[in-house]
């Protein structure tokens, strides 16, 4: 058995060694989180960013088709993911067919259009914080008023957008 | 002195030296007690230095509401405890060591027993069950109230009076056996 002094020398030694290793586990958990905290931040801060660009600033949209005389019933559409659908196709049609601009002056049309070819609609949309955008769609042809800048819209696309209309004044 | 909590006071404040006091006072009874759980008294005394330790190293866990005594006899059974918890082996000893544990184990008795009659009581103390033998040690050994043998012992004040009853009955039975009435 040992003595007292040896047992007390040996309380102090494991008592130091036990409290150093305290200090070292201390900072090894320090180590760890903090990269984990700025992990969770900069996961947090990208996916409040894609959250953000992707909410929509669209508040509604109006539509209103034209007939001869120029009167129609406007329809208004507050249904947010379809007015978002329905600008984000057109800006998609506009940065398509980007590289194709028409001369303001106007296009002839060839005898036999069709019918729904010769439909005019007028959309409108709003903005928040942005105003409106106004569209016109008439002869394949998209025409954003405020610039007057008009895009030749191939078949398939001119069938697209005229379908979502029919959809809404359906 | 209170049991050794204003010494702790002192040691907390920054006097080393009051340690050896805490030491002298409690160390040889925590390794006698202990030794009663782990039988084997080299284990005792390191399972004692341990729960020393634990009076250095977690300063402040000790809120002063019970005597040093109790806090530090807590500390050493809950790790005898653990220690017979987590033993997967039971060490042989070879034979020649056995004669040096149990010369050890002679002079602990020596120092924490100085009275002949108390020897004899733990001599037949060794005959109860552990629970019996943990309680009139801390009573009778140790001269711990009885509130503070319930927190030694996890045990309620009730079921220490049910316990102490009955270890005295048996140990009466003993020792009357044995030809001596010591209690």
């Amino acid at each position: 058995m040992r003595s007292l002094e040896e047992c007390k020398n040996e309380v102090f030694n494991r008592s130091n060694a036990r409290i150093k290793k305290r200090q070292k586990l201390r900072k090894q958990i320090l180590v760890a989180c903090v990269p984990l905290c700025l992990c969770i931040i900069v996961l947090s801060v990208a996916f409040w960013a894609s959250i953000k660009s992707g909410s929509s600033d669209i508040i509604s949209a109006e539509i209103q088709k034209l007939d001869s005389t120029e009167a129609g019933t406007v329809l208004t559409i507050t249904d947010q993911k379809k007015v978002e659908n329905l600008y984000s196709k057109i800006q998609k049609v506009c940065q398509e067919n980007d590289d194709c601009p028409v001369d303001n002056g106007g296009i002839g049309g060839s005898p036999e259009i069709p019918d729904e070819e010769l439909e005019i609609y007028h959309i409108t949309f709003e903005l928040e914080g942005r105003g409106r955008e106004s569209y016109v769609l008439s002869k394949k042809l998209l025409r954003n008023e405020a610039t007057g800048k008009r895009i030749a819209l191939t078949e398939r696309q001119f069938y697209e957008i005229r379908s979502m209309f029919q959809e809404f004044m359906d | 002195m209170d049991n050794g909590a204003s010494s702790y006071r002192r040691f907390l404040e920054g006097d080393e030296s009051a340690f050896d006091d805490i030491m002298k006072e409690l160390f040889h009874n925590l390794v006698f007690f202990i030794d009663q759980y782990v039988h084997d008294i080299h284990t005792a005394e390191d399972i004692a230095i341990d729960a020393f330790s634990d009076l250095i190293v977690h300063r402040h866990r000790y809120n002063f509401k019970v005597t040093l005594k109790t806090y530090v006899f807590m500390l050493g059974r809950s790790r005898a405890l653990d220690y017979i918890k987590h033993r997967k082996v039971i060490d042989f000893v070879e034979l020649s060591q056995s004669e040096e544990l149990a010369d050890d184990e002679k002079a602990l008795d020596e120092i924490v027993l100085a009275d002949d009659r108390k020897r004899a009581v733990h001599a037949a103390m060794g005959k109860l069950p552990e629970d019996m033998q943990t309680v009139i040690h801390l009573i009778y050994f140790e001269d711990m109230t009885y509130e503070e043998t319930a927190k030694v012992m996890k045990k309620n004040r009730k079921q220490i009076d049910n316990l102490l009853y009955r270890a005295k009955k048996e140990l009466r039975i003993i020792l009357r056996k044995d030809g001596e009435f010591l209690l």
